[in-house]
This record gives C-alpha cells, sequence and structure tokens, in this order.
C-alpha cells in the first residue's frame, strides 16, 4: 500500500524518496568505519612504534651490558705519583668498546666508600687496556675493594690489599 | 535493512584485516627481537666458552747465565691462546713494576720462549712476582725466587736427632706450597743456618739436595737434604733454621740435634778427607781444562784429573770459554795470593773482520824448516818458504812490538819462488788481481835515493813486471820517501804512490807502510795508517802484473845491484781479495804482534752449584803475546796456520796471571768458575787455545791449557769419570792429629744409581801401592799425609775382578765412600764420605 502524507496541500510519495536514505546511511556509516579505520591504524602505528623503540633501546642497552667485560691486569701500590697512589690496570676483553666512568674504593671491612674517581674520557676499545693512577693515601695492610663503573652500568670488582 | 547487511560484511572485514595486520606485524617484529637477542647469547656464550677452553701453563722460568728472565709457555688448551703482557715486579719494591707487552699468538701445543719475547735483567739474588695475561683475560700469577708474602708450610727433622760425635745427621727440608690463588713458585731456594750448642763443630758435608727446586705447583712439596757432621762434647750440637731465599721473615723453621755418648765402640779422633778421585793424579793444586762438558752449569769442566783424549782447541773470539771445577765437598779456603792460568795458544794472523793474508812472514822464528829458510805462517806456500842468501840477521826481539825481525846489511836478502802451483797453494801471480801489501821496517838514515824493501820482479830479468815498496825511487825529489809502484809492461805502464810532504823514513825508527792496488793503474799508500796518496793513472793495454820467474819476490834486494840497509819485521801480502779500507788500514798498524797483541778477557768467579755469581775475583781484560804457528817449525817440518791444531808444536804458552788480596770461601756445593771471553774484535788478534790433550809433549809446565789457584784448603775435587773396567784411585789426606791404618774389612766404595734403586760396590785393592786384603791392613798413613786408596772395578756383587756382566753399567751415580780403620791410639775410625755425583763411561 502506498503510503501518502500531506505538507502544504503537496502530497509525498515515500516510495520515491528510499533510495536517497540508503545511500546516505552507508555514506555515513562508510566514512564512521573510514574514520574509525584511520584512527586506530594510526594508534596501532604509533603504539607499535613507540613499543619497538623502547623495545628496541632496552633490548641493545641490555644486548651491550651482556658484551661488556673487563679484566683488572694488574694493580700495584705505588709511592711517587707523587703521594701514594694505586695504579689500576685494566683491559676490556669484551667485543664492544666501553667508558670507564668511574672508579669507586671501597674499604673491605666496613664497607664504607673511600674514594671516588670520575672519568670522561676513559673509553677502551676491545683488546686495549687503561692504566690509571688513583691518588688514594693507601696505607700497609689496607683491604681495598675496587669497583669500576662503566657507562652502559656495568660494575667489574676486584680486591686488593695493600703491601 | 536488508540492504545494509553486505555493508556490514565490509565494515567487519576491515576491521579484521586491520587487527590480523597489526597483530602479524607485531608478532613478526618480537620474533625478530628474539632471533637477534638469542644470536647475541649464543656470541656472548661462545666468547665465555672459548675463555674457558683457553688453557696455557709456564712450564718453567728461569735465569739465563746472563741473568736473562728466561722460561716457556705452552698451549695446553684447544684454541690459540694470545699471551697479551707479561707484569714483572720485585718482591718488597715499591715502583719496581715493569709491563712487556708480548702479544704472541701460540697454537694449541705450541709454546713461546720467554727471552724472546722479554729482555728482563734479573738479579738471582731478589724475588719477583710475575703475572701473565692473556687476550681473553686469563691471568696466571707466580714467584720466582720468592714465595712474596705469603708464608708456607714449612717442615724441618733432623735424622738422628742425637749423634754420638763426627757423625753425622741428616736434616730434612719441607716446603708445601700451600699459598692462596693456586700461585706457583719458580726457583725455590733453601737456606739452612747452623748455630752452634756449646763449642761444637758443625760441618756440612752435602746438601742441600738438590741444589734447588725448578718449580712448585699449588700443593706440591719440595723436600731438601742436608748432610751435617757433628763434633763435640756430649749435649752440645747445632740448631738448624730453615727457611728460602727471599722468604717473609717469620717463615722458618727450626731443629736440635744433640751429641749424645755411643758406649758400644770409641771413635779416633783421626780425620781423613776425601780430595780427588779419579784414575789418574797429577797434582792437587792444578785444575786443567778440560772439553768435557757433563755436569757444569754450561761449558767445560776443569780439575786435578791429568787430560784425557785428543783434546780441543777454542777460540774465545768465536765463543766464551767457561771452565768450572766441581761442586767442592766441603768448606774450601783459597788463600790469598797468585792464580795463574797457563795457556797453550796460537794466534790467527789479523783480527777478525781483516781478510785472512794469502802469505805472512811473521819473522819469530830463524833457520826454520832448514838452515837459511824463513818459515811463512799461512802456509800457502808450499815448499820453499823464504830463503836467506847473504845472511840477513835474525834477532828474536827488538821489533816494533819487540818481536822478532830481520836485520838487512846492504848485502843479503830473502827470496821466494812465485810460479807454480806447486809451491803457493792458492796464487800464481799477482796478474790482475788487486791486491796489497804490508810491512813493518825501520831504516837508517842514508844517502841512498833506492832502496827495495819488498819487491815482486827480478830487475835482470827483462820480461818481468814489478811490484814493490822502496825507500825512494832513484830519484833525489823522493829521497827518504815511501815508493809504492807496480808496473804491467815490464819497465812501462807504472801506477805510482809516494808518501806525501817532505817527511823521510830514514830515520832508523819503526814504521808501518800498507800498499793498495785496488785495480789496476790505481795505488793507495798508507804509512801508519794514515792515508799518504792515491792514484790513479789512465786504463792501457795491458793490466797483468807478470812476476812468475824463479827467485822472483824479495826481500831487501831488487834482483840486480840494489839492497836494504835496515830491518823489517813483517810482511804479509793479499792477493786477489778486496782492497782494504781506511778503517782496516788503521786497525792493521795498531794491531800488535809482540807481547799486547791479544786483549782477552778473564772471569774468575765463585759461584753456586748452579752457576749464579756469589764472588768475582777478576773480570778484566789480560794481555797476551801474540804467538806464531810458525814459530816452532824445524828443520824436520813446518808448521802454520794449516797444520792440524792437534799438533804440540803449534802452540806456544803464556800466562795469564793476577794476585788477590783476601781468601775466598767456597761454601759446600759452591763452584769456581774461570772464563775466557771476548769484549772487542779490533786490533785485537783471536786466539786459539788447546785443551784437554794427554799428547806426551805437553808436559808441565807446559802442559795443555790449565789454572793454578792459590793454595786451597783443602784441595780442589774433580770430576769423577772413569772406566767401567778401570781400578779408581781416591786421594785422601791424614789431618791428624795421629797416624793410621785402613782395613780391607770397611773400606769399600760405593756407587748408587740417581734414582736409589742399584748400587754397585768396590772393595779396597791398594793404600799407596801396597796391597791390603783380608790377611793384611793398609801401610801407616802418618799425620798429615796422602793416602792414595786404590778399588778394585765397580761390581755387583762386590768383588775382585767382576766378569763384564757384573760391571757397573755405564751411567751417572752418587757416589760414596767408607773408610774403616784405626788410629795408633787403637781407637777406631769409620767413615763415610759422599762425593757427588760421577760419571761411568766406557
Amino acid at each position: 500500500m502506498r503510503k501518502t502524507y500531506w505538507k502544504n496541500n503537496k502530497q509525498f510519495n515515500l516510495i520515491n524518496r528510499r533510495a536517497l536514505a540508503n545511500v546516505v546511511t552507508s555514506a555515513i556509516i562508510l566514512s564512521a568505519v573510514s574514520i574509525m579505520g584511520v584512527m586506530m591504524l594510526g594508534w596501532s602505528n604509533s603504539s607499535l612504534a613507540t613499543q619497538k623503540q623502547s623495545i628496541e633501546e632496552v633490548f641493545s642497552t641490555q644486548t651491550n651490558k651482556i658484551h661488556e667485560d673487563i679484566i683488572f691486569d694488574n694493580i700495584w701500590f705505588s709511592t711517587t705519583c707523587p703521594g701514594n697512589c694505586v695504579n689500576v690496570t685494566m683491559s676490556n676483553v669484551g667485543t664492544l668498546g666501553l667508558n670507564v666512568t668511574e672508579i669507586k674504593f671501597i674499604d673491605g671491612g666496613t664497607l664504607a666508600e673511600l674514594e671516588i674517581f670520575t672519568y670522561t674520557n676513559a673509553g677502551i676499545m676491545p683488546s686495549e687496556s687503561f692504566s690509571t693512577n688513583a691518588t688514594y693515601p693507601w696505607t700497609s695492610g689496607d683491604d681495598i675493594d675496587i669497583i669500576v663503573f662503566t657507562e652502559r652500568g656495568n660494575q667489574f670488582t676486584t680486591q686488593v690489599i695493600a703491601p | 535493512m536488508r540492504k545494509h547487511r553486505g555493508l556490514s560484511a565490509v565494515v567487519g572485514a576491515v576491521f579484521l584485516v586491520a587487527v590480523v595486520v597489526s597483530a602479524l606485524s607485531y608478532v613478526t617484529y618480537s620474533m625478530n627481537v628474539l632471533g637477534t637477542f638469542s644470536e647475541s647469547l649464543i656470541t656472548e656464550e661462545k666468547r665465555q666458552q672459548d675463555k674457558q677452553d683457553e688453557e696455557f701453563e709456564i712450564m718453567s722460568v728461569n735465569i739465563t747465565p746472563a741473568n736473562k728472565l728466561d722460561g716457556i709457555v705452552k698451549n695446553t688448551g684447544q684454541i690459540p691462546v694470545e699471551i697479551k703482557s707479561l707484569w714483572i715486579e720485585e718482591v718488597d719494591a715499591l715502583d719496581s713494576v715493569k709491563k712487556f707487552n708480548i702479544g704472541t699468538v701460540i697454537a694449541p701445543g705450541n709454546q713461546l720462549s720467554l727471552i724472546s719475547s722479554v729482555d728482563f735483567d734479573m738479579d738471582p739474588a731478589k724475588g719477583y712476582a710475575m703475572k701473565m695475561v692473556s687476550g681473553r683475560g686469563h691471568i696466571k700469577s707466580f714467584y720466582v725466587n720468592s714465595p712474596s708474602s705469603q708464608n708456607l708450610l714449612l717442615n724441618i727433622h733432623a735424622i738422628p736427632e742425637f749423634v754420638p760425635s763426627e757423625f753425622t745427621t741428616t736434616v730434612l727440608f719441607t716446603i708445601v706450597n700451600n699459598m692462596s690463588n693456586n700461585n706457583i713458585l719458580y726457583n725455590l731456594i733453601p737456606s739452612v743456618s747452623t748455630t752452634a750448642i756449646g763449642a761444637a763443630t758443625i760441618d756440612q758435608l752435602s746438601g742441600p739436595t738438590p741444589v734447588s727446586y725448578p718449580s712448585l705447583g699449588p700443593g706440591e712439596i719440595a723436600t731438601f737434604e742436608y748432610v751435617y757432621q757433628l763434633t763435640g762434647d756430649v749435649d752440645e750440637g747445632a740448631i738448624f733454621d730453615a727457611t728460602i731465599a727471599n722468604a717473609v721473615a717469620e717463615n722458618f723453621v727450626t731443629t736440635t740435634t744433640l751429641i749424645k755418648e755411643v758406649t758400644i765402640a770409641s771413635n779416633a779422633n783421626t780425620a781423613f778427607e776425601s780430595f780427588m778421585l779419579s784414575s789418574v793424579q797429577t797434582g792437587n793444586d792444578i785444575l786443567y781444562f778440560h772439553d768435557n762438558t757433563e755436569l757444569t752449569p754450561g761449558g767445560y769442566q776443569m780439575d786435578g784429573s791429568d787430560p784425557i783424549g785428543g783434546g780441543s782447541t777454542g777460540n774465545p773470539s768465536i765463543t766464551a770459554l767457561p771452565f768450572w771445577s766441581t761442586n767442592v765437598t766441603s768448606s774450601t779456603v783459597v788463600i790469598n795470593g797468585t792464580w795463574n792460568s797457563r795457556l797453550a795458544y796460537y794466534s790467527n794472523l789479523v783480527p777478525n773482520g781483516i781478510s785472512q793474508p794469502s802469505f805472512a812472514f811473521m819473522f819469530e822464528c830463524n833457520n826454520c824448516r832448514g838452515t837459511g829458510h824463513t818459515s811463512e805462517s799461512t802456509g800457502n806456500i808450499s815448499t820453499d818458504d823464504f830463503v836467506k842468501s847473504g845472511g840477513p840477521t835474525w834477532h828474536s826481539t827488538g821489533g816494533p812490538h819487540n818481536d822478532g825481525y830481520f836485520s838487512y846489511d846492504g848485502n843479503d836478502y830473502h827470496s821466494a819462488e812465485w810460479d807454480a802451483a806447486s809451491e803457493y797453494l792458492a796464487y800464481q801471480d799477482i796478474s790482475t788481481n788487486p791486491a796489497y801489501t804490508a810491512i813493518w821496517v825501520r831504516i837508517p838514515a842514508t844517502t841512498d835515493n833506492y832502496m827495495p824493501i819488498v819487491r815482486w820482479g827480478d830487475e835482470n830479468e827483462s820480461n818481468e813486471d814489478e811490484y814493490e815498496i822502496a825507500l825512494g825511487d832513484g830519484t833525489l825529489g823522493n829521497h827518504g820517501k815511501i815508493v809504492y809502484r807496480f808496473t804491467t809492461n815490464v819497465d812501462t805502464d807504472v801506477t805510482t804512490c809516494v808518501s806525501t810532504g817532505s817527511t823521510v823514513y830514514d830515520t832508523n825508527t819503526w814504521f808501518h807502510v800498507i800498499g793498495v792496488r785496488p785495480a789496476d793503474d790505481q795505488c793507495t799508500l798508507y804509512i801508519d795508517g794514515i792515508l799518504q796518496e792515491s792514484q790513479s793513472h789512465a786504463p792501457d793495454s795491458t793490466s797483468d802484473v807478470d812476476v812468475d820467474d824463479p827467485d822472483d819476490i824479495f826481500i831487501g834486494f831488487n834482483g840486480d845491484a840494489d839492497y836494504l840497509i835496515g830491518d823489517v819485521a813483517m810482511f804479509m801480502h793479499w792477493n786477489n781479495v778486496a782492497a782494504l779500507d781506511a778503517t782496516d788500514a788503521y786497525d792493521l798498524y795498531n794491531t800488535n804482534y809482540g807481547t799486547n797483541g791479544t786483549r782477552a778477557h778473564f772471569t774468575l768467579q765463585r759461584t753456586t752449584g748452579t752457576g749464579i755469581v756469589q764472588e768475582t775475583i777478576y773480570d778484566d781484560n789480560f794481555d797476551l803475546n801474540f804467538h806464531d804457528p810458525a814459530k816452532n817449525s824445524d828443520t824436520n817440518m813446518r808448521y802454520n796456520l794449516q797444520t792440524n791444531d792437534d799438533t804440540y808444536e803449534k802452540y806456544s804458552f803464556y800466562n795469564f796471571t793476577t794476585i788477590t788480596s783476601s781468601n775466598s770461601t767456597f761454601a759446600i756445593g759452591e763452584r769456581l768458575k774461570f772464563e775466557i771471553s771476548w769484549d772487542s774484535d779490533t786490533q785485537n788478534i783471536p786466539i786459539n787455545i788447546r785443551f784437554d790433550d794427554d799428547d806426551s809433549q805437553f808436559v808441565l809446565p807446559d802442559a795443555s791449557s790449565y789454572i793454578q789457584p792459590p793454595t786451597a784448603v783443602p784441595d780442589w775435587p774433580s770430576y769423577t769419570t772413569f772406566d767401567r773396567d778401570d781400578k779408581v784411585t781416591l786421594s785422601t789426606f791424614n789431618n791428624g792429629p795421629l797416624g793410621a791404618w785402613f782395613t780391607y774389612q770397611g773400606t769399600r766404595f760405593i756407587l748408587t744409581t740417581l734414582d736409589g734403586t742399584t748400587s754397585y760396590g768396590s772393595l779396597v785393592d791398594k793404600v799407596n801401592a801396597t796391597s791390603v786384603n783380608e790377611d793384611q791392613d793398609s801401610i801407616y798413613i802418618p799425620n798429615q799425609n796422602y793416602a792414595a786408596i786404590e778399588f778394585f772395578p765397580f761390581g755387583n756383587p762386590p768383588q775382585i775382578q767382576p766378569p763384564s756382566n757384573q760391571r757397573v753399567p755405564v751411567g751417572t751415580y752418587d757416589a760414596a765412600i767408607f773408610l774403616s780403620g784405626y788410629d795408633d791410639s787403637g781407637n777406631i775410625f769409620l767413615k763415610t764420605i759422599n762425593l757427588g755425583v760421577i760419571v761411568v763411561t766406557d
């Protein structure tokens, strides 16, 4: 049954306007879907990229830390630095270059910090050595823990007793 | 609504695709990350595995005779090892740290010699802590000569703890390496000091045995043995304090041995001391040089036994000649006085670095190889030597170096042939070759404008060229000058060099001339090592100095009517040898052919058994005479450089002598070292020293080379090498205070293999040539007299003549003597004397 209605003394036929409504609603839906899809893809890309970068950084930092390795070639006590000092010679036996940023002397008995030495130019290439005279007024029999810190956050520890 | 269903599917698909793509992308990335991480872990694990697989051992560490660090590092793992560096720190010496970069890769199973990588001077008396670092970070710590600052587990025992007077006690000193960090000790040297209790006398008879341990690993034990004889009253004795070289101060142990009465026998006070053991004895105070090298720390033996065998000739300018006494078996005091080494040697003719001459007349003998002949020293002229005509006069001294020379009076000369291979072995002619000639000459004032000194070419032969050194050339302008000239076309095509300036040489003083023909048409003249003139003439058609007729080399004559009035002390010629330069000419002029021909370096030292120097008695150069190998030529035989080295007459004798002003005391186990070495070749004539030659012509005092130290108390022991089939004679000395007899039963000589598994014994045969047997004791040995005890060959069982299959085999043995007897007060004596290590030959 054909429906009609009147408006301002004009008769309108509803059957003739149905197709237009479909097109409009489809367009609206598609637009909404597109916008939502684009937004979701954008969010997805952005979120994943951030995630990737974060993982990348964590991963490379941890991997590089694993590859860092130092051995203490020799540690010897001197009295002519001038004054007393401790010579610390270490070698990079890992596969990556590293930067020594700090050497800390700890009392082996009380664990109190004795001296901290900071370095800004102590890079060691693989298979190379780094030697430093750490000025410290050691006395015979001193039990000293030596901790070497690298830029990547590794710590290498050894213990010596002053002659 | 039905028409929207398709759209819903599309929308759903889009979402699905977006979600799936995002998920896949994330999963893929995650997988990649995990993969990379795994690879990274694998790489690190491989590095850690390599580090674990890396193994190297320091097989040995020692000190060379030149006190350099040496040792062997071996790769004992399955992968290559890079030895990166070695740190050396002198113990108890701060700031003595040294780092040596090595950087050598050792393949699995291969070794690295430290001396090739590390040049480090060590002091044998000091201790060193060392660290070796590998490329992968392994560190080996070890100590040389020192246990560093750590205590070691030490033990000492005296066995027995109670002994009768004059009996021995054995001190065993053990060391356990219980240091932390698994450190290894290298060159472990014990030290035992003794303190007498009361008035006891402590004699160290042997030890330490061994002298040192080359290395002591973690947990390993070193044991050193000492044997002491104690003499004294009851309850006297000895305290033994033991430690090791360079130990920490508190690281020592102590034990005590006391003298107690033994009631089962009364002991004689008579004391016999063993001095030498040899099948042949000559003197107690002479140490002959031997060419045997066994049982020395690197070099030759020297002891009182006679030279045995064909002998050897050594040239210290090529290889230093160190001679070592054997370890003294009791404390030995060498009284201050004269050390005298008589050397049998002949000299080379020129210093090393200067070409050997083609012939050389040193004029150190007269009428050698027959009346009227003068021998040549190289041996290159085969038969005639130089023949005197008119009798030039020979003087044994008075030359430029107080050596021999001939005087020519103007009517005499020497001449020789230069024309046949049968006479001159290498060169029949000067020909076209480069050549040069050197002479020492002295000419008194003369008015003659031409006097030939040495010359090739007979002036009377019309077809001979000339080559000569002369005073003047016949012209007034060159009167008194030295002229060196040669011709290649009889009397024409002359090349001449004349001494420069107004200096004349007829001044009756010695001067040295070298005329050089670098090539044809060129000449150079040196006088007293200084270049005078160098000439070069235009080339011409001939270049052959042809002087090949009979009697065509002259000294003091030109073959016609001109003679020399003067003296010639040496005449050397080099033919077909590259021309010498100004440096060689200067060195040749300064080479001494008389009393200072050779500056050999002599070293006399007291050392440990392993050669570590304890005291230097002499260490300096000493001048030796030039010894012409032709000097002893006689009517029947000519001797020269080509004569075999085992010919007695080739050698002359001269002494190295030094006098000491203080005594030297050799502790048990120490040695005397006498070394002849070489400091410089410059103006220094090498010598060839004969030693260990048993030729019967070598008779004291002109025996095969030896050294005679001042009086030593007791006398020097000998290396004991004897034939398994021979009887062996032991020299002993009765120190008194009483005379004594030896008994047959109980006097034995024992050899024990070094591993202690087998022993051989020998029965006594004679004492001072008088038989000793079960029916007869020895003849009486008065106080302060020697006793030569002769033993039968060694066997197992010991017997008078053991068959060959029961005789002691060839080898190295520990030797000990058991002496049994009684003195003229009726007391018995029993004594064991350790003789150290001996060698049995066949």
